[in-house]
């Protein structure tokens, strides 16, 4: 070894090193634009106006994050002569992440140091208010004239103001066309055609116990047929075709330009997003009337930090603009300033203001046959309890449920066999255990006892199926 | 410098034997001073405990009266030589003695100066510029040597610094080093396992074995008047034949198997006290039974010749004294001696009454 | 003569070694202590969940967790896959360190660095990119359509990431062999050429040498080695979540825990896990690799190693190629991803633009992210090397009982997944205890580190000691016989000489720190606090924007050649020796 070449080693990483911690003095310069205005009206440039900061927690991703955070602290500068700061929490994960630690720090503690939670389906946001973690919104009348209370059987907005939709989802399928011709597959139109023998395993889905919107089209699917029984047959059917179960819906969004998947169901805009990236590749499609559109809801926490700019920044979200904002070209003067979001927004009075000037992947879901209504009392019976059964039935026992269709498929669907691998346990065999077994789900330790028995009760139902002389 | 060691004791935990066991001992100033013993009796301990590498579990030690025993080793002002010279390979051979000099702050100039006088006193100056691994072993140990020396210290210690030197250059340098330390004049301890060098170069040497010292004295003492059987066994080779003392006092008589043996001792031993008579080889003269005892030493043993081999310079004989039931002594006669006696032939086996030594049993 | 100069010492008098080795006691105690209330306190915190029911100490889940055969059969085969994968990172890297050791070849330096490019694999991009390639309808049965040897209209490709647990093992090996194989050319380097000499003097074959003489020696370095690679695969998530294949009980805690219906029952089966892997770490430790401190022989004889021929260099570039290939494959892809602007159905990017990598620096985040984490890592490192030096001198140097046990202390988050530890670090922060406001939602910056810095110990410990060892102890006891104090020594004589071994082990800390994964993703929740695989996670996972993925993977071409050329340098620094880090 050669001792001096070390210690010169050493005092040039020293260096390195150096020069990179003096590079951490010097931080990000933020915007300077529409200084014009406001040195008008104000006297002040934005970056002289006193500041306010907002604090959000939110799944959404971060070109959203931008085009709001820049629209509204242009919109806030302007009319109220504030530069308003955002902080965007992110504790690793997607809306049920979010769900966990709001009840953790509200479990210990009367404030949580946010002002804002957005976005991350309603089921979530209904158990907040449920558990009395929101502050109510004051909701000016226009909104609340353009906004439904229910659209399609789902509640867009909550009755006591803590919690609105801020954007609507649809579901779809979302499908390699290339690909799909090039291997003479036919390609999906609708839910049932997803459990098609001929897309075994090349359906990519998502974990619904990880994934809201995953569990939101699940719940769809069942909704679809006319029974409960049915409606999980179908299901199922869907489920058994899956190649994986991917953590979050973004994941098997992308599992299709990655080549890992060829069909997927997806939220609209990941589909749509991608499809306007790669048109002769790539589709993304409603299945018309089988879906329903749902709430992307925005609330204000318990004791915010700041309850004025908390519900300043909600009214501009839910205010025409904000709702164009979702829905808007880049270039449009209301529109965003660096990426398309091609979303849906949930005031009607949106699509007929703005009628051929939004993007064209957006479709109207209050015009008629587009929306499935969904049944109410089912959705709130079934929807928690549809993320656990799923959950044991298919991402649990992947590879079990796959050994059993595929014997199906190479069986040609014997009846008895078809109707031992859709049944049931008992505690969710009609729609009345079902609601019953719900409500014992919000126990933790029969929820335990029950998912554990579930996984247990599919993985022999599917070994069954598989064996040879099950029939 | 005086250093005074006061029943020092070193015990690790776990192990049941103190690897230094209540030692005490005085070192004069400018002594040259050996702690000689087989490997594991202490001695390298004891030397680390001087030196303070290691602090005793019990006793004390003391520097021109002053109790240095909780003074911390780069406090203590001793100058240590190591076994494998420790002479460190990121540093140039100048650099590693001007080290001592250093850290006593002198200046730059000074302690150059310093180190280059000390590796001109062992004529290392031309390689003040190389690393060590650029030295043959020889002129490691010097350029170790010098770096001790820089130190300027008033007691400077060494860990077997020849064992890893070739047999031709140890005899060199063991003159050497004695020449060095008696210039200087420093108090110097020396560890070593090699008896030879303990005899040829100490003052005085202790006797190690077990963590303790058995025998403390100048080589002559120490060889030729060795405490215990020990002590006689490993400065050289030894026959012994126990026995009881029959006359003390001026002249002391040993009643042995083999015969009686005449000792001038100088203790007087009890009478009817058991002993061990012990007798160097080299102070056995070998005579055929049939020549009688020389009358010039007083005692003579009746053997029989078990086997000779020739060493060269010298004729080396195994006999059995008596009966046999003794056992066997060795004896070295030079070879150019006239006679040569052969297996199975009855001799006498004659020595000095100043020869003998009485060890204690 | 002199006996009365001592009338003030009072003889007799006792000292324990304790005050002796009081210095190392004391740094042992600081250590002991930081360890335990920065490593053990946020631990038992995680797993003390799972023993309350109803805010009762209770064995309730921990039973249902024992109870239930599918959580137990998924233990069994996570210790299953840890076993095969390490026999086949074993196999991997055995052919290629024995080479390394015996031959020499052209472009054998730069194909050895190039083996350490699989540890330093950017998350989440370097998932999508093996997707990409081994994917139903990825680059490879695309690329073997276009050489006509399937096709896709006949009948459905192989889907060679459903492989399932086999797959699992080939990601996982092709990602560990580096440090088994650093390992094992770090002990055949240190193994005396004169064993193997004798040997065959002794009329041994090459082969009989190499089975009764090198592998015995090289066994210490096996188990060392082999313990790290099995406990890393035995905690691995990030792998099998890419193949899809899901008993494995980390999957299980980590997808349990992710979802929005935690159960102590979760926290029971960490307490499991994390039971197993500590028992499996002990039992490498105590029985295989008893002998694992064997340390380094001098070598008498300088080691021959033979100059290949055409044919055996061509024969070694197929072997080391080969394996190169394949485990940067990944590397490959995000590098191609990093700079694709239209790449579907097709083997490489149909159109490209450095529009990624340019957006990297116009992104303030993504930029402060980077600065974010060098700033951790650095930071982290440091702390590293000082407790992991102390720690190491302690325990080599010091003669203080229970150092041993120190010693295992520091080994420990070897041991323990990184999910675990960070949602113990959220558990000692949480809202409302006096610790909230180093939270991740206030500034995370402090738990940030010292969770990374905790992380990585083992390796600075080992990597100091290996070092340590093999400079002689005479060498500072001399500096401190010539008036040189502990700290002066320690400064100008130990710290030169093992230079080479801090400075290694600091940057392969520091690659680590980069690449945290599970810290970082749950203790980091504001932008402005984000490290880059943070970011990289955000970005890779953004579902809204179809480029989010290049943009990520832009930032993984950043990070791999940043790290690529940390590691070249420890590398080159260390040469052989640099697996004297990976040791359990």
């Amino acid at each position: 070894m050669n001792y001096p070449h070390s210690g010169r080693f050493a005092g040039l990483i020293l260096a390195v090193v150096a020069a990179l911690l003096g590079a951490c003095g010097e931080s990000p310069s933020g915007p300077t634009a529409g200084d014009d205005a406001l040195v008008r009206k104000y006297g002040k440039t934005l970056a002289e106006l006193p500041e306010v900061k907002l604090v959000l927690i939110s799944p959404h991703n971060t070109d959203i994050q931008y085009e709001y955070e820049t629209a509204y602290a242009r919109y806030h500068a302007e009319a109220f002569g504030e530069r308003v700061t955002f902080e965007w929490r992110d504790v690793g994960g997607g809306s049920s992440s979010i769900l966990n630690h709001l009840r953790n720090v509200y479990e210990n503690a009367e404030r949580s140091g946010i002002d804002v939670v957005w976005g991350g389906g309603d089921f979530n946001f209904t158990r907040m208010a449920a558990e009395g973690i929101l502050h109510t919104m004051q909701l000016k009348s226009e909104v609340r004239d353009n906004i439904p209370d229910t659209f399609g059987g789902l509640a867009m907005c909550d009755p006591d103001g803590l919690w609105c939709g801020s954007a609507v989802s649809g579901f779809g399928i979302f499908y390699n066309k290339q690909l799909l011709d090039r291997m003479r597959l036919p390609t999906p139109t609708r839910w049932e055609d997803l459990g098609s023998p001929r897309l075994f395993d090349l359906v990519g889905l998502a974990d619904p116990a990880q994934s809201g919107s995953a569990a939101a089209s699940y719940e769809m699917i069942v909704q679809s047929e006319p029974t409960w029984q049915a409606g999980w047959a179908k299901l199922l059917s869907i489920l058994g075709n899956a190649k994986r179960f991917y953590a979050g819906a973004g994941d098997a969004a992308e599992a299709l330009p990655s080549g890992e998947a060829l069909v997927t169901t997806c939220i609209d805009f990941y589909g749509t997003n991608r499809m306007a990236k790669y048109p002769e590749t790539l589709v993304y499609l409603s299945p018309r009337g089988q879906t329903s559109f749902n709430p992307d809801p925005i609330a204000i926490l318990k004791n915010p930090v700041n309850p004025l700019l908390a519900q300043r920044f909600v009214d501009f979200v839910l205010s025409a603009r904000g709702q164009a904002l979702w829905a808007l070209p880049v270039g449009h003067a209301d529109g965003p300033s660096l990426k398309a979001l091609g979303r849906q927004p949930i005031r009607r009075d949106v699509y007929e203001h703005y009628a051929g000037e939004l993007l064209p992947s957006i479709v109207n879901p209050y015009e008629v046959g587009q929306t499935m209504e969904v049944d109410t009392q089912l959705w709130n019976d079934s929807y928690g309890l549809l993320r656990q059964l799923v959950w044991a039935a298919a991402v649990r026992n992947v590879d079990f449920l796959k050994a059993a269709k595929q014997r199906l498929i190479e069986t040609d669907f014997p009846p008895e066999r078809v109707a031992l691998f859709n049944r049931l346990p008992d505690n969710v065999a009609t729609r009345e255990r079902v609601a019953e077994t719900n409500r014992l789900l919000a126990d933790r330790k029969q929820r335990d006892l029950i998912v554990t028995g579930w996984v247990t009760f599919f993985r022999d139902q599917y070994r069954q199926v598989a064996e040879e002389d099950a029939t | 410098m005086e250093i005074a060691l006061q029943a020092i004791s070193k015990a690790y935990d776990g192990v049941d034997r103190p690897a230094v066991s209540k030692v005490s001992a005085s070192i004069a100033s400018g002594e040259f001073f050996f702690l000689l013993g087989p490997s594991g009796c202490g001695k390298t301990t004891l030397l680390r405990l001087v030196a303070g590498l290691i602090r005793p579990t019990s006793g004390g030690i003391a520097f021109d009266g002053e109790d240095v025993t909780e003074l911390p080793v780069d406090q203590r002002g001793t100058a240590l030589v190591f076994q494998g010279y420790a002479l460190w390979p990121h540093m140039t051979v100048l650099e590693n003695v001007e080290f001592g000099p250093r850290m006593s702050g002198a200046s730059r100039d000074a302690r150059r100066r310093v180190a280059m006088e000390q590796l001109e006193r062992v004529q290392m100056a031309e390689f003040a510029q190389r690393k060590p691994n650029q030295l043959s072993g020889g002129q490691q140990q010097r350029v170790a040597l010098a770096r001790a020396l820089a130190a300027g210290t008033r007691c400077l210690l060494f860990d077997e610094p020849l064992s890893n030197l070739d047999a031709r250059l140890r005899l060199h340098m063991r003159d050497e080093l004695k020449t060095l330390v008696k210039e200087t004049g420093v108090t110097a301890i020396y560890v070593t396992h090699d008896q030879k060098e303990a005899l040829s170069m100490a003052d005085r040497v202790a006797v190690m074995n077990e963590g303790e010292i058995v025998q403390l004295g100048t080589p002559e003492e120490v060889y030729s008047q060795p405490a215990t059987r020990f002590v006689a066994d490993f400065l050289g080779e030894a026959n012994f034949l126990g026995g009881a003392v029959a006359a003390s006092g001026d002249a002391v008589r040993v009643t042995t198997t083999a015969g009686e043996i005449m000792v001038s001792s100088r203790t007087a031993p009890d009478v009817g006290s058991k002993v061990q008579c012990c007798v160097r080889p080299e102070h056995v003269r070998i005579r055929a039974a049939d020549e009688g005892p020389d009358p010039s030493l007083e005692n003579a043993l009746e053997a029989t010749i078990v086997s000779s081999v020739y060493l060269g310079d010298v004729r080396q004989y195994v006999c059995r004294l008596g009966d046999g039931a003794d056992g066997e002594w060795r004896v070295a006669e030079l070879s150019q001696n006239a006679h040569r006696f052969e297996p199975g032939q009855p001799v006498l086996a004659t020595f000095a009454a100043s020869s003998v030594a009485l060890l204690r049993t | 003569m002199i006996r009365n100069l001592l009338p003030t010492l009072a003889s007799g008098r006792l000292r324990s070694t304790f005050r002796e080795e009081r210095p190392a006691a004391l740094v042992a105690a600081v250590i002991v202590v930081v360890i335990t209330l920065f490593l053990l306190v946020p631990i038992m915190e995680t797993i003390s969940v799972g023993f309350y029911s109803e805010g009762e100490l209770d064995g309730y889940w921990f039973e249902r967790v024992v109870s239930n055969p599918i959580l137990m059969s998924e233990l069994g085969n996570t210790t299953l896959l840890a076993v095969i994968t390490t026999a086949v990172c074993i196999v991997i890297a055995l052919p290629l360190a024995v080479i390394r050791a015996r031959y020499t070849f052209r472009g054998i330096n730069v194909l050895a660095m190039l083996l350490l490019l699989p540890l330093i694999l950017p998350p989440f991009v370097g998932a999508i990119a093996i997707k990409r390639f081994l994917g139903q309808f990825g680059v490879l049965n695309i690329m073997l359509e276009d050489l006509g040897l399937i096709d896709m209209a006949e009948g459905l490709p192989p889907d060679w990431l459903g492989s399932g647990f086999t797959g699992v093992v080939i990601l996982q090996a092709l990602h560990l062999f580096p440090i088994l194989y650093l390992n094992l050319s770090a002990a055949l380097a240190n193994i005396d050429p004169a064993y193997m000499q004798a040997a065959r003097n002794l009329g041994a074959s090459r082969f009989q040498t190499f089975w009764r003489v090198t592998l015995p020696l090289l066994m210490p370095g096996l188990f060392a080695g082999g313990t790290i690679v099995f406990i890393w695969a035995f905690t691995d998530i990030g792998t099998p979540v890419i193949v899809g294949y899901e008993h494995l009980t980390p999957v299980t805690i980590f997808k349990e825990l992710a979802t929005s219906e935690v159960t102590p029952r979760t926290y029971s089966l960490v307490f499991i896990m994390l039971s197993a892997s500590v028992s499996f770490y002990l039992m490498g430790r105590f029985f295989l690799g008893r002998n694992t401190q064997v340390g380094s022989t001098k070598a008498s004889v300088a080691a021959e190693t033979t100059e290949l021929g055409a044919l055996g260099t061509a024969l070694a570039w197929i072997l080391f190629g080969g394996v190169v290939l394949l485990s940067v494959l990944p590397h490959i892809g995000v590098v191609l991803l990093g700079v694709s602007d239209h790449w579907v159905n097709s083997v490489l990017p149909q159109e490209y633009t450095l529009r990624h990598l340019i957006f990297v620096f116009t992104s303030p985040e993504s930029l402060n992210s980077i600065i974010n984490s060098l700033k951790y890592a650095g930071i982290a490192t440091v702390i590293d090397i000082v407790i992991g030096a102390a720690a190491a001198w302690v325990i080599i140097r010091s003669k203080i009982v229970g150092r041993s046990v120190l010693d295992g202390l520091c080994m420990l988050p070897l041991a323990v997944p990184g999910l675990i530890l960070a949602a113990g670090y959220v558990a000692i922060t949480a809202q409302g205890s006096w610790l909230e406001s180093f939270g991740p939602t206030e500034n995370p910056f402090v738990i940030l580190v010292v969770a990374y810095a905790m992380r990585r110990i083992p390796f600075v410990v080992r990597g100091v000691s290996a070092g340590l060892q093999q400079v002689s102890e005479a060498l500072e006891e001399a500096a401190r016989n010539l008036g040189a104090s502990r700290l002066g020594t320690g400064l100008r004589i130990t710290a030169p000489l093992i230079a080479a071994n801090i400075i290694a082990a600091a940057v392969l800390t520091f690659s680590f720190h980069m690449l945290e994964v599970s810290d970082s993703l749950i203790l980091a929740q504001t932008p402005e606090h984000y490290p880059i695989t943070k970011q990289i996670y955000r970005l890779a996972t953004s579902t809204g924007s179809p480029e989010a993925v290049n943009q990520a993977a832009a930032m993984g071409v950043y990070g791999i050649l940043l790290l690529g050329a940390t590691m070249a340098a420890a590398s080159l620094l260390l040469g052989k020796r640099l697996g004297m880090v990976f040791r359990a």
